[in-house]
């Protein structure tokens, strides 16, 4: 009986010390919503900007020698048929994201789709771009003339060159970070690229409503990114299948 | 003119709070080194002696209503003094056909230099030779006393000694109107000014009973390529001084013809340019044409993100004037070369290191050159 004992109880150690960190790192592996037993959430709200618009307009260069120097038929009629300050849609220059060291360590699947930067009547769609590390971001030109796309950012320096309507370039993100994106040829068009650790980031339609879902439990910030800054952050705690509403009013 | 400008200026930033009214400023500011060689040639800068300097240029538009802005372009350096390059009202789109409409003081639609005339945009440190060089023909004269206004030794001694007027004078500033706009692929301007492109002294008032003339037509048959022409006649002498004998100031007439044509593919960009100017000059031998060609290629290649490298080839040819019964050339032909590199230590922050080598092609053939560093911030 004691020999049994003896034997049971070195069976269940050497189970529990050959199968418990062979768990641990399975588990290691799976992103936070992978887990078993850890129901998810959702994050939504509306956002209200109040603000007042601040697009930059064409440049006075752009007015000033745009219409008859050398740029071509398109190039006028797009500045003409532009009023300086031509606010933009909500859903382009707007972003909700989180911050959190434990949604930092990944992997997550990547992106079913590849994400575009159009550039299309002398402005990037969208102002603001949210992608993952390691995402492949394309460039398509939709207008009828050059545009040379580039960023001296820290976290992605490219250059594209010039190229007709309807062809596109590639660039691949590969370390996160604030990609600042411009025209070469025309100053005024500018947007930016936020590549991020992970998936949990979206953009809001144009009333303004937006929506996280499939958040892991956790205490996260909120980030809401408006055009060109992060404009407000909330902290928040998001237990087990509970969704959260967080309205922001900028 | 100064007092014309500030009152312009006063206007347009008094203008009523329409919905869509808006005051915009921009502008750019350049501070370089430079070294020229020690020689007798025109193009020395500061008699070679090792200098620094700065241009700054300011940029403002009152945008009135979405068809209405009032323009106006300020520059300063450390050799000229504030100076109302650009001052003018603009009207677009505002006819059915979509004709635009200018008034004012303005760039004349005469080839494709565009904001390659300011320092962020500029590939090099200099304009191209035919804006910058000055050619031995003047364009104001007190009679002599042979009673000519250009007196035929003047041509002579003025050879090489770049004191005359400029193929295309600059940025080619002028008061005047113009009309412009597109139709499909071309793109169209005429312009009246007081001056032309060629004269210097035009910044206000007309100096002869005449005025420029400038019509031009671009066509951009694919996107990245342009090709231009302009035609461009008026008188360029002044009436400053009492006319001798019977020839009227407006005799004294230039005739102006270009083509121009951009390229850009990829991480390169080409320019050219290239004019053939006639001068008219009652001379006692004769009335004469003084014929010229200038021409320039630049280009500039992106080798990595940041930096460029950046080539131009300029020059003009001059043709023959018969001076005391001799055909000679009416002033020296000259070849130029600037290149450099240019590197973007920020978006607007532009570093340029820049070597100019100029040739002239006659009397003592002195070799100039000139070396650059350039540091440039638009904002």
């Amino acid at each position: 009986m004691p020999h049994r004992i003896l034997r049971t109880a070195v069976k269940s150690l050497l189970f529990i010390h050959l199968t418990i960190p062979a768990l641990m790192s399975a588990q290691q592996g799976k992103t936070a919503e992978d887990r078993p037993g850890s129901p998810l959430a959702e994050i939504h709200g509306k956002i209200t900007i109040s603000r007042k618009d601040e697009t930059r307009p064409a440049s006075v260069h752009d007015q000033m020698f745009g219409m008859y120097s050398t740029h071509g038929r398109s190039e006028a009629s797009v500045l003409m048929s532009q009023p300086a300050g031509s606010a933009g849609r909500l859903s382009e220059r707007t972003v909700v994201y989180l911050e959190s060291d434990e949604l930092s360590q990944g992997p997550y699947p990547a992106p079913a789709k590849i994400p575009s930067l159009d550039q299309r009547n002398l402005q990037f769609h969208p102002q603001v771009l949210p992608v993952m590390v390691g995402t492949k971001v394309e460039f398509p030109n939709r207008d009828n003339l050059f545009h040379n796309v580039f960023s001296y950012s820290q976290a992605k320096e490219f250059d594209l060159g010039r190229y007709p309507k309807d062809d596109s370039r590639s660039v691949t993100f590969d370390r996160p970070g604030v990609v600042r994106v411009y025209c070469d040829i025309h100053s005024h068009m500018s947007a930016t690229i936020l590549v991020l650790k992970h998936p949990y980031f979206t953009s809001p339609d144009d009333s303004g409503v937006y929506v996280l879902s499939r958040v892991p439990p956790g205490k996260y910030r909120v980030v809401l990114w408006y055009d060109r800054d992060s404009v407000e952050r909330k902290n928040v705690e998001v237990r087990g299948g509970e969704d959260l509403q967080l309205d922001f009013t900028y | 003119m100064k007092r014309t400008g500030i009152i312009a200026l006063f206007c347009m930033a008094a203008l009523p709070p329409a919905t869509s009214a808006q005051v915009i400023l921009s502008g750019q500011m350049a501070a370089q080194f430079y070294k020229s060689a020690i020689t007798t040639s025109p193009r020395a800068v500061n008699s070679g002696r090792p200098s620094f300097g700065w241009d700054t240029r300011l940029f403002i538009e009152g945008g009135v209503t979405d068809h209405v802005s009032a323009l106006a372009n300020i520059r300063a350096t450390n050799t000229d003094a504030i100076t109302f390059d650009y001052l003018a009202i603009r009207l677009t789109d505002v006819t059915p056909l979509g004709l635009n409409f200018q008034a004012g003081k303005f760039d004349l639609p005469f080839g494709n230099l565009g904001e390659r005339r300011f320092p962020r945009k500029n590939l090099l440190f200099g304009l191209p030779s035919i804006y910058e060089y000055r050619m031995a023909l003047p364009d104001h004269f007190s009679p002599g006393p042979d009673n000519q206004v250009i007196p035929e030794r003047d041509i002579v001694t003025n050879v090489g000694q770049g004191r005359g007027m400029r193929l295309l004078d600059l940025g080619m500033y002028h008061p005047g109107a113009m009309v412009f706009g597109s139709a499909g692929m071309l793109d169209y301007a005429f312009a009246v000014t007081t001056g032309t492109v060629s004269t210097s002294s035009y910044s206000s008032d007309n100096y002869n009973s005449d005025l420029g003339k400038v019509a031009r037509l671009a066509v951009t048959p694919v996107t990245g390529l342009t090709i231009g022409g302009a035609y461009a006649w008026g008188a360029y002498m002044q009436a400053a001084y009492p006319i001798p004998g019977s020839e009227n100031v407006n005799s004294y007439t230039e005739r102006a013809a270009e083509v121009d044509l951009e390229f850009s593919r990829g991480h390169a960009v080409l320019y050219g340019e290239a004019v053939y100017s006639i001068f008219d000059v009652p001379l006692t031998t004769g009335d004469q044409n003084l014929k010229v060609l200038g021409y320039y290629v630049e280009g500039k290649y992106t080798i990595v993100p940041r930096l460029y490298a950046a080539l131009r080839a300029s020059g003009l040819g001059f043709g023959t004037v018969l001076v005391g019964g001799i055909q000679r050339r009416w002033d020296y032909n000259l070849v130029e070369w600037e290149g450099g590199l240019g590197y973007f230590v920020d978006r607007d922050v532009l570093l340029k290191a820049v070597r100019r080598e100029t040739r002239i092609l006659g009397g003592s053939g002195p070799k100039d050159n000139l070396t650059v560093l350039q540091l440039v911030v638009s904002y």
